[in-house]
């Protein structure tokens, strides 16, 4: 897939967005969801912004090239594999911390929900790395 | 790992954005680089190479690793 192929459907998304926070806009305002109208501005927001962000990499043949450069440059790409590892290990600490808080608090309610979600994501792990390393 | 891609690069007159171009990398991996602060992939390698039209031992100085 080319970058340019990329970038249309990253500004197709961005359509997606705008149009879901406009008819989220109108469900908060008509309809009885009242926290709809808030979700669909943010929405709205983050799909004209993407689409003048992408908008303006399809007009320019030069900031397409900048902007596929600095997307697949491997010294970025690394940084930003760090960052989301180093991420992860901070969440499953924090998360077991937080755990262990709760426990000597008593907490019963938390401390269920804590232990599922860092479950899951340690299943997730596993499910991506099998399939990782399936490629390589 | 050190290299020698400055000095690859001062001798063709070419300044790091050039070079970030020309081997389709931004100019911060090229500071990086001759900084020895980052490493190349085999493939960087390989396009730097090819651009100064060189071998990968001439431009980048393999050390044997200490423990």
């Amino acid at each position: 897939m080319t970058f340019e192929t990329r970038v249309k459907i990253r500004l197709w998304v961005a359509i997606i967005f705008l149009v879901l926070g406009l008819l989220l806009m109108a469900v908060g305002f008509w309809g009885s969801v009242e926290y709809a109208s808030g979700l669909g501005l943010g929405f709205c927001v983050i799909g004209v912004a993407r689409i003048r962000q992408y908008g303006r990499i399809m007009r320019n043949r030069d900031r397409m090239k900048q902007q596929e450069i600095r997307e697949t440059d491997e010294r970025n790409v690394m940084l930003w594999n760090q960052a989301r590892s180093l991420t992860f290990s901070f969440y499953i600490l924090l998360t077991a911390a937080a755990i262990i808080v709760f426990s000597l608090l008593g907490m019963e309610p938390w401390i269920r929900l804590l232990s599922y979600q860092l479950i899951a994501v340690i299943i997730i792990y596993w499910i991506c790395y099998w399939v990782i390393v399936r490629k390589h | 790992m050190e290299n020698r891609i400055k000095e690859f690069r001062k001798e063709q007159g070419l300044t790091q954005d050039e070079l970030a171009s020309a081997v389709q990398v931004t100019r911060q991996t090229i500071i990086s680089l001759e900084n020895g602060r980052y490493d190349a992939s085999l493939k960087l390698a390989h396009r730097i190479a090819a651009f100064f039209e060189t071998t990968i031992e001439t431009l980048f100085v393999f050390e044997e690793e200490r423990i």
